[in-house]
């Protein structure tokens, strides 16, 4: 028999007038019914901490062409920690030897205009051909929550299974100009883990891809129809970068449109300065989804600006600059964490910042003052404690 | 003063706390495998937890445990979240533990993000080694149960 009991309205003096019972609810936890009778404090996932890797441990599994340490170290390179950026320094400089063999070609283009399944595409092919294929794909983090959503995988279904390919898609996020150490250094991680062709894909939007085309050899826009015309592609900007244009979708009704744009990129080229000496920078149309357009996009456009790159010197020039750019680029990195982690600076960081809240002190005014603040700063000591860059 | 948006406030918090120590954000992987392109709750799973401060890795959907370890591993991910229509958490669950102990990378945990799990089996999945289950919970208490997680093990 289930319990019952009597309801609140019965009158305590005569509840014997009263034969209305009722019954108890279903307790929460049934099926479909809110509340939960689990107990889901208790938990039996075993607790296995996660082992540490030494120096020694990355270089070895790196240059082994180990996936798992090359992802673990790629990892590394990328955390913000200034512990785990004194290990990765040690990394690279062990691995420096073994790098600089692979094929480096950047990727960009708008949102949706298909990088990624163009990639797929060009990265199945070079699998078949024995190739050893890396991607690394920036996706852009939040600026206000500072998650990101990180879906280059779901592009590149195929070529994520290849056992050849390693696809490693990373968050902007984080440190303002880190973006230029971090990949950089994760494309030296692949390369000494004996990946021959390096894909960097990143969204063509702002400071990213002058970022990419500095550590690549050769870097390829890609376009879609009906964006703009001819004008929009005269803007100084990514057009000024891009070794060739590539007009993606040119499959079924849209071949047509795309020749069009092809031919119309192609006018707005020849008024533009190549990106790379003695190579002229052209468009070209492909389709991903049929693969037309990319085998010969490959062998006879960037097969041949390596082969010509090579004999006339324009690419080791190159990378000597962008090595030079590297170290550039790091001090900057340095002098903005630097800047942001003095002790004195921070000390009068939430004074200054409410002061120009509150429209007493002119924005002007304010860098003035922190900067003043800044060169206060004894270097010595919080540079040994704070900077990654100092000597152990 | 930059105005932040209401949702998952106390969560943003804990996982900008974690991002210090850990030198990174808290890296959650969504695997969808069910053979239905139905993911809808997916896609809410994603933005929710993106907008709590996690980098999420979306997984084509339709893929097997050994496809999802070895992504998990070259990513490395810190949270393996298992999603199918078709409700065979506890073999994935288990299949997957397998796979990346193969690897040695038991560290990494995997929780339940889908959303038609009966209420019966919560139990089950949390025995078969399940570290945080979705259902009957807010985004919010699913986040800061994975991140508690995270804090036992990592740290």
């Amino acid at each position: 028999m289930t319990e019952t009991y009597k309801p609140e309205w019965v009158p305590e003096k005569d509840d014997d007038k009263f034969a209305c019972r009722v019954m108890y609810g279903v307790k929460g936890g049934h099926e479909g019914m809110p509340g939960s009778n689990v107990d889901s404090s208790r938990k039996s996932a075993p607790v296995i901490k996660r082992n540490k890797l030494t120096v020694d441990d990355y270089v070895d599994g790196i240059i082994k062409g180990d996936r798992m340490t090359l992802s673990r170290a790629i990892t590394l390179i990328e955390s913000n920690a200034a512990a785990h950026f004194y290990i990765a320094q040690q990394v690279i400089q062990r691995i420096l030897p073994y790098t600089g063999k692979a094929t480096r070609v950047g990727i960009t283009g708008v949102p949706g205009a298909g990088k990624s399944t163009f990639i797929e595409a060009l990265g199945n092919k070079l699998c078949a051909e024995g190739h050893r294929v890396a991607v690394l794909a920036v996706d852009p983090s939040s600026t206000v929550t500072k998650g990101s959503i990180l879906g280059d995988k779901t592009r590149m279904e195929t070529l994520s299974r290849q056992k050849n390919a390693f696809i490693r898609p990373s968050p902007s996020g984080g440190t303002l100009g880190g973006l230029t150490r971090k990949s950089r250094e994760t494309l030296l991680l692949c390369e000494a883990a004996g990946y021959d062709t390096i894909l960097v894909e990143t969204v063509g939007v702002g400071q990213s891809e002058t970022t990419v085309r500095s550590m690549v050899d050769f870097f390829l826009y890609v376009v879609i129809t009906g964006a703009g015309d001819e004008l929009q592609g005269m803007k100084k900007g990514v057009m000024e970068l891009a070794d060739a244009v590539l007009i993606n979708k040119a499959d079924g009704d849209n071949k047509r449109k795309a020749m069009v744009t092809r031919a119309e990129y192609g006018r707005i080229l020849q008024f533009l300065r190549p990106a790379t000496e003695k190579w002229e920078t052209r468009a070209y149309t492909c389709s991903s989804v049929t693969g037309a357009g990319i085998p010969e996009l490959w062998n006879e456009v960037i097969m041949k600006f390596f082969s010509q790159g090579k004999e006339n010197g324009v690419l080791s020039e190159r990378r000597k600059h962008q090595t030079l750019s590297w170290v550039y680029s790091m001090v900057e990195e340095h002098l903005h964490n630097l800047f942001y982690r003095s002790p004195s600076v921070l000390a009068c960081k939430d004074k200054i910042e409410t002061d120009v809240v509150e429209g007493k002190l002119p924005p002007t005014l304010a860098v003035q003052k922190l900067i003043a603040e800044y060169a206060k700063t004894e270097i010595g000591d919080y540079v040994k404690d704070t900077s990654p860059f100092a000597i152990k | 003063m930059k105005e932040k948006p209401k949702f998952g406030e106390e969560v943003r918090d804990i996982v900008d706390k974690f991002a210090e120590r850990e030198g990174r954000r808290p890296r959650i992987m969504l695997a969808n495998f069910g053979f239905t392109e139905n993911d809808h709750d997916i896609t809410e799973t994603v933005t929710a937890l993106a907008d709590m401060g996690f980098d999420v890795d979306m997984e084509p959907w339709g893929r097997n445990y050994i496809d999802v370890a070895q992504d998990a591993l070259d990513n490395d991910v810190h949270v393996i979240s298992v999603n199918s229509l078709k409700g065979e958490y506890k073999f994935l669950i288990v299949k997957l533990l397998e796979e990346l102990a193969s690897y040695d990378r038991e560290d990494i945990i995997i929780v339940v993000s889908g959303h038609v799990v009966a209420h019966s089996v919560i139990k089950e999945l949390y025995g078969s080694g399940a570290s945080a289950v979705l259902v009957n919970k807010s985004y919010v208490d699913f986040a800061k149960e994975i991140l508690s997680e995270l804090e036992i093990i990592l740290f």
